[in-house]
């Protein structure tokens, strides 16, 4: 044994002394908690042959039998849990503003989403003119862009739930050019607008004109007030929530990654424009600027 | 009667015979609380608190060979319990000791440097992590074997060497250093003389 082993041993055992203890005295004491412990302990037990835990458990196993049976034998209960089941569902969306915000969970047949429909189209400023009730020129070229197409859309200022929106995302796409199916939702606020997008290279931006009455300016972590020839507009740096695809569509009821994008804004003649790009691309608040003032410029 | 009998006959609610358990396991498990803890009135309260889940646990032993180290967990558990919640531990002891000259038991040291090489190991093992000080205690004090340990705190026996190990490297240290001091100390005072 080493000396250190031996000078461990010594110090822990010289550390207690028990001499001044009184080992019956200490017991008597225990005695009388075990023996008051064990009159309670013997009032419970004395229902113990019950076995408490297997009738709850059996109790439990029988209401889910019940349940289970009822579901599968009527049709009006297996509707009543399908309308359960489906009053909690939820989906994921993107609530806050500025540097404030946060993922929440909300119910999917909670009124909250605002929705458009859009296709490219070969009609030309004058005839979109006509359709959307503003004019709203795209010249071909853009501080060296070039236009790849123009779209025309529609979209609904009344807030829908997540779940009517598959239903009224038919109607409103063929609402974009027929003005009967148009006038069919009323009730829903539509309004028409129209986008433009061009490129150069790998990079792609996106101008749309929206009429002013129907135009929310974006929620921004930072605004920045800038000049576009002589109308003020901002560069603001945003975010959006990216959602993985389903079927072709945004899964809501996922939660999704969220992005930094930037885009700028501005309102000319009652006509509110914005210009952004991919996210991700490298665009900087400067080509935003020269290309608003470029594509300003060409407007009537 | 053995022990085997004495926990046999516990197991059936013969309070006599656990009287009898009570006085062969007292001393070692109050020793052990009051090393972890650090202060009487604490230790006293985990002897308690161990024997009564003792008492009314020992019908649960399937073999009644494996009593010590099943009481010895319980102990352990109850002091880390308890102890964590005063955060205080081994305050009193190593106060309690500051005067408590030991008869010296080597002649290679010098009396004064092993009464403070002790004290300063005392003041080390406080500040020892619970799970080493534990190891050493039960190795120590207890005098259980590193497979009996990682029985009572239900992990691989690697564990309780590297814990041991650990915790003897760092008293170790302590005392080389402690030693190393004295002798530069002693050399300066001769050179001063």
């Amino acid at each position: 044994m080493e000396e250190l082993d031996v000078l461990l041993k010594d110090i822990l055992e010289e550390d207690v002394n028990t001499s001044d203890r009184d080992i019956n005295n200490n017991f008597l004491k225990l005695k009388k908690i075990l023996v008051k412990s064990n009159k309670k302990r013997d009032f419970w037990f004395s229902f113990s042959c019950i076995d408490f835990k297997r009738v709850v458990t059996i109790a439990v196993c029988s209401i889910l039998c019940a349940i289970t049976i009822l579901i599968s034998s009527s049709s009006t209960v297996r509707a009543s849990a399908l309308n359960a089941l489906n009053g909690i569902k939820t989906i994921f969306v993107v609530e806050g503003s500025g540097n404030d915000v946060k993922i929440v969970q909300k119910p999917a047949d909670e009124d909250y989403f605002t929705i458009s429909e859009g296709y490219n189209t070969a009609k030309s400023d004058a005839e979109l003119g006509e359709i959307i009730g503003y004019k709203v020129m795209y010249p071909e070229t853009l501080a060296g862009f070039d236009l790849e197409c123009r779209a025309l859309h529609a979209a609904l200022w009344k807030k829908l739930s997540y779940d009517s929106i598959p239903k009224i995302r038919q109607q409103l796409n063929k609402a974009i050019v027929n003005q009967q199916e148009f006038s069919k939702l009323a009730g829903y606020s539509p309004f028409r607008f129209v986008s433009g997008s061009y490129k150069k290279g790998n990079k792609s931006i996106y101008i749309y004109a929206f009429p002013e009455q129907f135009s929310t300016p974006p929620d921004c972590k930072k605004a920045e007030e800038i000049i576009i020839g002589d109308i003020k507009g901002f560069w603001c740096e945003t975010i959006f929530a990216d959602y993985p695809e389903k079927a072709g569509e945004a899964n809501m009821s996922v939660k999704p990654d969220i992005e930094d994008t930037s885009l700028l804004y501005w309102v000319n003649n009652n006509v509110y424009y914005t210009l952004t790009s991919l996210a991700g691309d490298d665009f900087s608040k400067e080509d935003a600027v020269r290309l608003a003032s470029k594509f300003q410029a060409a407007q009537p | 009667m053995q022990l085997n009998d004495i926990v046999n006959h516990c197991r059936m609610g013969d309070l006599e015979c656990f009287e009898e358990l009570y006085k062969l396991y007292y001393n070692k498990a109050y020793g052990t609380a009051y090393i972890i803890s650090g202060q009487k009135n604490i230790a006293e309260d985990i002897v308690q608190e161990a024997f009564i889940i003792c008492y009314r646990s020992i019908k649960h032993i399937k073999n009644p060979q494996t009593f010590n180290t099943w009481f010895y967990r319980i102990v352990v558990r109850a002091s880390w319990r308890i102890t964590k919640k005063q955060k205080n531990s081994y305050v009193e002891s190593f106060s309690a000791n500051l005067d408590c000259g030991d008869p010296v038991k080597s002649n290679e040291y010098n009396p004064f440097d092993l009464i403070t090489g002790k004290l300063l190991i005392r003041q080390k093992i406080q500040t020892l992590k619970l799970p080493l000080k534990t190891v050493l205690i039960l190795y120590y004090y207890n005098d259980m074997s590193v497979k009996e340990i990682s029985k009572v705190l239900d992990c691989f026996e690697g564990t309780v060497k590297s814990r041991l190990f650990k915790a003897r490297k760092i008293l170790k240290k302590e005392l080389s250093s402690y030693y190393e001091d004295v002798g530069k100390s002693l050399d300066l005072m001769e050179g001063e003389a």
